[in-house]
């Protein structure tokens, strides 16, 4: 098997694309995918304030990575949820390639944040969903940290994977106000926004993780215990079962809903966008979420600094 | 050959012969676009033979959550 950009030996066969490359080439391919994300959507500029959001995992370390070496000086966020040795393990995994590329590194910890409860305590006591709880509270403490910080981008690590199994979600739902919005970039709509991008959109799980070992990026490739992720580990594995037999299928399903279906779906709630109450966050509602949360923990929220 | 899947549970598979990766997936019914499959920290591609002796380690690429 042979490259077909040098004809040297291959390493990574990716029939979506007919190809084939070796090592150097696939990095290449890879970060010319990611450029064009950043290009077609208009992410990125080089004087961006970027946070990336990372968990420890392939995509987002990968992610930062990619970054870093396009030249964007992305810092990273790191959220422990307190979910026992799996955030510590994740934790660690963040700051030892910090320090190894010299980069910089953001922690928050939710127990320190809310009354010493961790994401599994929270989830008890409201007897929610984790990952339910916890997306809520990520994406508060994101956008939160991120503004206080006046960083003016937020970068996560979404892959094709995760947003083609998010649209199959929401299409066997019929969720239209969520197919309107589903987006590799999600604009500042509200002055206590900060923008957020999914460079990765372009590429698949096999592809982030391929990049990870290939470039010796140590990750935590362990599932969080609290993952219910049942359903949207099931769309994945549907749509891979598709893609093996009839490969390309995975990326013209969402790139093309992108392209052409995207826009069929109208959106009746961003209109309605206004500041939380309490806070001052964007809602739809006259209390945010997490505000709601909080006030049913009968926390005190803490401020950040 | 040993073939670690680092996929719960967990299982090891032991092979009496070399084999190429593609048929090690094959084998073990695995989808070749959910996993990455590691030699020595190396990727390897689905053309690479496996030998008899070697220790190769197959890791999932979904993430859940
Ligand atoms: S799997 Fe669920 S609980 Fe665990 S980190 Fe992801 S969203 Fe949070
Ligand atoms: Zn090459
Ligand atoms: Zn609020």
């Amino acid at each position: 098997m042979k490259c077909i950009k040098c004809k040297g030996k291959a390493q990574i066969k990716l029939p979506q694309h007919n190809s084939r490359f070796c090592k150097t080439h696939f990095i290449e391919y890879f970060h010319n995918q990611v450029s064009k994300a950043i290009k077609n959507y208009r992410m990125l500029n080089k004087d961006d304030k970027v946070l990336v959001a990372v968990s420890g995992g392939k995509d987002s370390l990968v992610l930062w990575e990619v970054l870093n070496q396009l030249g964007y000086c992305p810092d990273g966020f790191y959220i422990d949820l307190g979910i026992d040795d799996y955030s510590r393990q994740s934790e660690n995994t963040c700051r030892s390639f910090a320090q190894q590329r010299g980069l910089d590194l953001h922690t928050v910890s939710i127990p320190e944040l809310m009354g010493g409860l961790g994401i599994k305590e929270i989830s008890r006591k409201t007897r929610r969903n984790p990952c339910s709880v916890c997306g809520l509270i990520k994406r508060y403490y994101f956008n939160h940290y991120a503004l206080n910080k006046k960083y003016n981008v937020i970068a996560t690590g979404h892959n094709l994977d995760d947003e083609a199994a998010t649209l199959m979600s929401n299409l066997t739902r019929w969720q239209t106000g969520y197919l309107s919005r589903q987006s590799p970039v999600l604009p500042k709509n509200h002055p206590a926004m900060v923008k957020k991008v999914k460079p990765l959109h372009r590429l698949t799980e096999k592809e982030t993780g391929s990049y990870a070992v290939i470039n010796r990026i140590p990750y935590i490739y362990e599932e969080c215990p609290l993952a219910e992720g049942a359903r949207s580990i099931l769309y994945k594995k549907t749509l891979n079962y598709l893609e093996f037999y009839s490969p390309g299928t995975k990326r013209q399903f969402y790139l093309d809903f992108l392209k052409k279906g995207k826009y069929n779906f109208k959106d009746s709630e961003q209109a309605n966008l206004t500041s939380c109450n309490t806070c001052g966050q964007p809602t739809t509602l006259e209390t945010c979420a997490f505000c709601h949360l909080i006030e049913r923990l009968e926390v005190k929220k803490q401020v950040l600094s | 050959m040993l073939v670690k899947v680092e996929i719960p549970p967990y299982k090891e598979h032991q092979f009496e012969r070399g084999m190429k990766v593609n048929k090690i997936l094959k084998e073990l019914q695995l989808n070749p676009e959910s996993v990455i499959v590691i030699k020595n920290s190396e990727l390897l591609s689905p053309d690479d033979w496996v030998e008899k002796d070697d220790e190769i380690s197959i890791r999932s690429v979904i993430s859940g959550g």
